[in-house]
């Protein structure tokens, strides 16, 4: 099971060949997508994840010498941006969690009333799991990492990502089952 | 061997995509709701990564550049910004080490003439007789070289000073000229 390594031959670019501002632009094409994504499913208002996602590749650049290719580098980001978007609630929440508000778009009623298309049913079913639940499950099978890569960014043990991904499962098929009903 | 135990078990390495142990099989081979529960998570899994699309937003078109210009500015401050002392700390110095330049230039320059003093023309001594400044004296013109160096740096430094007070904020050089003076 060598998942960093399926990730790293995904990845054709590595931080390994960048040496200036202008070749670390071809990395922010790369994956600015998929932070940018990250912190809107958390949650994250539309200027909160752009300012959170351009924090990121500062501090990745700054540290690329500390970069090392144990996993990939969008697990490296994912890591940086999780703690950085953290820190960034924890100053103005007082809290360690991510945002309460992540999860809670299902409670806004507009929301409700608009009929979203059958493809986006269950993420929109997951969003009523606990934040922490969502966020294993969206590293999961939305960013499509290892558990090692999940537990890495999400700085847990990889029996707690299991843990999670079991209760998030059966939660959202308890969901669905009710919903059904 | 009780059907949450073996749950339990299956979820746990959903993702491994690794053959069950044969304890498990023999259960799944007798287990009807067992193999349905598994074939059931299975497919959420599936679903969930396949609607993850329908999840995707993308950072603004923009995006990238502003990126860059913060890395590229933060990359100029954090070489240009030293730890430990202000601008004008460094500003003092450059200008010592300017005056030290400017004086060694002069100097040199002197030098030759100096060779010469003694076969100067006299209107330079006549000159330099009916003058009010301190080089008013004969003996002045066979100063011992340190007093000689001593204006030259004087002069340097007014040169100086006339210059900075041109360019710089208002202020700044006052308290030095008014040490020196
Ligand atoms: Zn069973």
């Amino acid at each position: 099971m060598m998942p960093a390594e399926k990730s790293i031959a995904m990845e054709p670019l590595q931080p390994a060949v960048v040496v200036g501002v202008e070749s670390f632009g071809a990395l922010v094409e790369q994956h600015q997508d998929r932070i940018y994504n990250f912190l809107r499913r958390m949650g994250l208002s539309e200027p909160d994840a752009e300012d959170i996602t351009q924090d990121t590749f500062v501090k990745a650049f700054r540290a690329l010498d500390r970069f090392q290719p144990v996993y990939s580098f969008s697990t490296w980001l994912f890591t940086i941006a999780r703690r950085t978007a953290a820190n960034h609630f924890r100053d103005r929440h007082a809290t360690e969690e991510l945002p309460e508000e992540i999860g809670g778009e299902h409670d806004d009623p507009s929301q409700a009333l608009v009929k979203q298309d059958e493809s986006q049913r269950l993420w929109r079913e997951a969003k009523k799991l606990k934040p922490r639940l969502y966020e294993v499950l969206w590293l999961q099978y939305g960013e499509g990492l290892s558990i090692d890569e999940t537990a890495r960014v999400l700085n847990r043990s990889p029996l707690y990502v299991r843990v999670s991904l079991h209760r998030a499962r059966n939660q959202l098929a308890k969901i669905l089952r009710r919903n059904s009903l | 061997m009780k059907c949450w135990i073996v749950r339990y078990g299956l979820s746990f390495h959903l993702e491994d995509r690794r053959e069950e142990p044969a304890w498990v099989e023999s259960h799944l081979r007798h287990c009807q709701p067992c193999r349905e529960y598994l074939q059931s998570q299975r497919q959420l899994g599936a679903h969930l990564r396949a609607q993850a699309a329908s999840q995707r937003e993308t950072a603004p078109a923009y995006f990238k550049a502003r990126v860059l210009h913060a890395v590229s500015t933060q990359e100029h401050r954090s070489t240009r910004q030293l730890p430990g002392h202000s601008w004008s700390y460094y500003l003092s110095i450059s200008t010592a080490a300017a005056c030290v330049v400017v004086a060694g230039c002069l100097l040199l320059w002197q030098l030759p003439n100096r060779a010469q003093a003694p076969q100067l023309p006299p209107l330079n001594a006549a000159w330099l007789a009916q003058g009010t400044n301190r080089l008013v004296t004969i003996a002045n013109l066979e100063a011992p070289l340190e007093r000689e160096m001593q204006f030259v740096v004087d002069d340097a430094k007014t040169a100086l000073y006339a210059v900075a007070d041109g360019v710089l904020p208002a202020g700044i050089w006052s308290a030095a000229r008014q040490t020196d003076r």
